[in-house]
């Protein structure tokens, strides 16, 4: 800051361009010192030169109260900023209609604001209004507590009455004990500078916390505003009056940096997926141009110079032309298989079959591509293999996929091996080559989608990097697995596991631990997704079949021993209330259903016999919780008990007794977790406790409860009050049970009556 | 007798390319990789030299740089053949190091013009409609 810039009581200050560069500003250079006037502009017009990344004028006040003011937006070239001086109104610097928040510091300047509205009113009159209309409505993002500012006014004002006072009390004093010898001047000065120092002193007592309070608050408020997104200190306020005001305070900067956060993870994530869309675009359109230029060329030369060419040219350019073309009609099936899998669109055929026939066959087709190399191609196969549920076009399509890599990526002279072995509960296909190997690093990669997409060391020629993905694809729909095992220089052995009828009759996930907690089929249209959960459920011993549509899904539940179902709501072939209505008429239906879905009214779904609701994004955890917590619902025909863990009852001993009682818990630890979890889960009976009660009541009411629903609630306190007796009156499905501490077998027999009332009202 | 160089893994395509290039006063060279066509320069400097940019082991434009940066290729005529979708590579090559970017899917009257008029001027020409 130059020493040269004097206070003159207009607001000189620095206009810069700005770059962000994670926290920190990065200027260009250019920068100017100006003096704020009323009224006046400043063209800021941005330099061409400048590398194109969100430019800012950066402004900030370094005359007057200390900290000035700053305001940061992002502008496009050549927009003219208009500034006003803010020393003849306090308000005057003209805010956008979204303050976030601004504070009138020491001597009428502005101290901190911050600006989200790119759209800002061209006068400074409507701004003031918006403001202004803003504060009445009651919108603005800081409340205002007059109660509290009232308060902090009525302590200064007692600091100078007993300033005052004491003042008084000290001339009293003065004159009465102060000999009259030193004269009366004297004796008011004596007087006077007791009082000063006593007032003083009282002043700076009382004061003292607010003041250091209100510097870390200015500080913590500039923070805010200049974007820092940790959170800084504030110290406990030293009063009632400020608590107030740094919880408000707190709470606000706790959701503009959530807010700021939330911001900066969405627009990450779409930068990622704008740069995976030109990737793919650009490796697609090389792999397309490549083989168009090959059948161009050979196209051209062949209709210009025909004459000029022997007849085995010719033949060998036509010969070209048509390979090209293959490989472009490749690429194409590809991406279309790609987009089809992808979107739930692939029709499974699926049936019992020996695979044997389909290994030998796929080997034959590819005998001629492995002479053509002089790559010795053998197969060693069983007679009979143990039949596998499986689509044998598309198992086709995975060894073929892997055959003609093999045979591609060895060497001229080579040896590629097809070796299957059946090992009764699965059925292990090995494609064995002695080519240049695979590096360790490159082993789960090369499954992915487009995965040579980013890997120089890929040969040109090798395509998009869709076919091991499409591979992959496949075997997980089946329930197997494929994976790569390689050395450098001595080759690589890609090899498929799949599962046999027998094993799922076995239901044994891993077979040296044969203990199996339940049945559950996992159905939707996403194959990876669906392979993704079943591996999830399987690591928890649970035995997992899959489905991708909902005929399959119904197929599957008429073998009547699933016992529980995890389904999405839409599936390619059915719509939501198709499959519900399905689900439902069932008959004998002995098992219990969990959706997960983007879109659905968890409250409704419950009511139309869905067990439990998950809201996706599902993990992993929640989605084992849940099925473990449907299995449990399964074995135990009781109640589903929805239990609010606070201090007034054990939850520990409550579930312990319920679940003795055969019926099944579900605990919140929080009310806002109970009402998501009332919502999402078929709960039969709610226990919460009065104190936890309070506003969260409406909402309670709002999921219809106390509406004709079943679900009862039942609300625990020391003793039933008129306010609690009035709650069970008025609303239908409310009991108050008065709960004193141990006392848990109240809570479990209230619960266990309310049963039969319950299945009374059901059978009505 | 003119000497051409070129280099690209697509044996279609180099086969294609010394067809259509081919006449009597030239001798027309393949290299399969970057490396090959470093090594075959180092032996014998060419008179012009053709290349595609996206290449294992070694990019195209990882050999130029290596070209411009030795005294005695500094002026070597390169032309540059890519079928990548991004057009900075080709622009900065063009810039940079002054050769001539065609484009995949090319002409091939076209591309057997421009070799002609580089290999009669010495000199990369700036491309007009290649």
């Amino acid at each position: 800051m130059p020493s040269t810039v004097s206070d003159t009581g207009a607001t000189i200050g620095l206009v810069a361009l700005a770059r962000k560069q994670g926290e920190r500003d990065v200027y260009s250079g250019k920068r100017t010192w100006v003096r704020f006037a009323l009224g006046m502009q400043i063209d800021v017009t941005l330099d061409p030169t400048l590398p194109d990344s969100s430019w800012q004028v950066i402004m900030h006040n370094v005359s007057g109260g200390g900290i000035g003011f700053w305001s940061r937006r992002e502008i496009p070239a050549g927009t003219l900023v208009h500034i006003s001086d803010h020393s003849a109104d306090q308000r005057l610097v003209w805010l956008p209609a979204h303050v976030i928040h601004c504070t009138v510091g020491l001597r009428g300047y502005l101290i901190g604001a911050s600006f989200d509205n790119p759209a800002s009113p061209d006068d400074p009159a409507d701004a003031a209004a918006s403001i202004a209309a803003q504060e009445d409505s009651g919108e603005s993002s800081v409340p205002r507590s007059p109660r509290h500012i009232r308060a902090l006014l009525m302590k200064c004002a007692s600091a100078s009455a007993l300033a005052c006072i004491v003042a008084a009390a000290s001339v009293l004093i003065t004159i009465h004990y102060v000999p009259n010898e030193i004269g009366w001047a004297a004796q008011s000065a004596l007087a006077t500078l007791a009082a000063a120092i006593v007032g003083a002193l009282w002043g700076w007592m009382t004061t003292r916390g607010e003041v250091l309070f209100l510097r870390n608050f200015q500080a913590e408020i500039r923070r805010l505003a200049l974007g820092k997104s940790d959170e800084g200190q504030l110290p406990e306020a030293p009063s009632k009056e400020l608590a107030g005001i740094r919880r408000a305070f707190l709470d606000l900067g706790a959701r503009w940096r959530k807010h700021q956060d939330d911001e900066r993870a969405q627009r990450q994530k779409l930068e990622e997926l704008t740069q995976m869309k030109s990737n793919i675009l650009s490796v697609v359109s090389h792999e397309m141009r490549t083989p168009l230029t090959s059948i161009l060329l050979y196209a051209q030369m062949l209709t210009e110079e025909l004459s000029a060419l022997s007849r085995d040219d010719q033949q060998n350019f036509l010969k070209i032309i048509a390979d090209e073309c293959t490989r472009l009609s490749h690429l194409v099936d590809d991406l279309l298989e790609v987009q089809r899998m992808e979107s739930g669109r692939t029709n499974w055929h699926m049936e019992a079959q020996d695979l044997a026939e389909v290994v030998r066959g796929v080997t034959r087709v590819f005998e001629a591509m492995a002479a053509h190399k002089q790559t010795t191609l053998t197969v060693s196969c069983p007679e009979k293999l143990t039949p596998v549920v499986a689509d044998a076009g598309r198992m086709s399509q995975v060894l073929g996929n892997l055959i003609s890599n093999a045979i591609k990526y060895t060497p001229g002279g080579g040896r590629v091996e097809v070796i299957a072995e059946d090992r009764g509960n699965e059925i292990l296909i090995r494609v064995a080559d002695n080519g240049p190997g695979i590096p360790r690093d490159k082993w789960d990669q090369i499954f992915d989608r487009f995965s040579q997409l980013s890997d120089p060391d890929v040969a040109e020629n090798s395509g998009v990097g869709l076919g091991l993905y499409i591979v992959r694809t496949i075997v997980v729909v089946h329930g197997g697995a494929v994976w790569v095992d390689s050395q450098i220089g001595a080759g690589s052995c890609f090899c498929i596991c799949l599962p046999t009828g027998e094993s799922h009759d076995q239901a044994a996930f891993d077979p040296e631990d044969t203990t199996n907690v339940g049945r559950v089929l996992v159905c939707d249209a996403d194959p990876e997704l669906t392979a993704r959960m079943a591996q999830a459920l399987r690591r928890e011993r649970f035995d997992v079949r899959v489905a991708h549509c909902g005929r399959r899904l119904l197929t599957q539940l008429d073998h009547g021993d699933v016992e529980v179902v995890v389904t999405d709501l839409s599936m390619p072939d059915m719509g939501a209330a198709e499959l519900l209505g399905a689900l439902n008429s069932l008959a004998d239906r002995k098992f219990r259903t969990i959706i997960h879905s983007y879109e659905g009214d968890g409250r409704e779904l419950t009511r139309r016999g869905v067990d439990i609701y998950l809201k996706r994004p599902v993990s992993k955890d929640e989605m084992v919780q849940a099925v473990e917590l449907a299995m449990k619902k399964r074995s135990a025909a009781g109640l589903t008990v929805l239990v609010v863990e606070n201090a007034a009852i054990n939850a520990a001993r409550v579930n312990e007794l319920l679940t003795e009682a055969g019926h099944t818990v579900v605990s919140a630890e929080s009310m806002k977790e109970a009402l998501t979890l009332a919502r999402d889960y078929a709960t039969d009976v709610i226990v919460i406790s009065g104190e936890s009660l309070g506003a969260r009541w409406t909402e309670l009411k709002g999921f219809g409860i106390g509406n004709g629903d079943t679900t009862r609630v039942m609300v625990l306190c020391d003793s039933v009050r008129k306010n609690e007796r009035r709650l069970q009156d008025t609303h239908h499905g409310v009991s108050v049970v008065a709960y004193r501490k141990g006392k848990e077998e109240v809570v479990v027999d209230a619960i266990v009556a309310s049963q039969h009332e319950i299945e009374a009202e059901i059978s009505r | 007798m003119k000497r051409v160089l070129i280099c690209d893994d697509e044996p279609h395509i180099v086969e294609g390319l010394r067809f259509l290039l081919r006449s009597p006063e030239r001798q027309i060279e393949i290299a399969a990789s970057g490396n090959e066509a470093l090594k075959r320069i180092e032996e014998h400097i060419p008179d012009l030299f053709i290349t595609d940019i996206m290449m294992p082991e070694m990019s195209g434009l990882e050999v130029i740089a290596t070209l411009r940066a030795s005294a005695s290729t500094k002026n070597l005529p390169i032309i540059i053949l890519t079928a990548k979708g991004q057009a900075r590579d080709g622009a900065m090559a063009q810039e940079v190091w002054g050769a001539t970017v065609v484009a995949k899917p090319f002409e091939p009257q076209k591309l057997r013009e421009l070799v002609s008029a580089t290999l009669e001027k010495g000199t990369c020409p700036q491309p007009s409609s290649v």
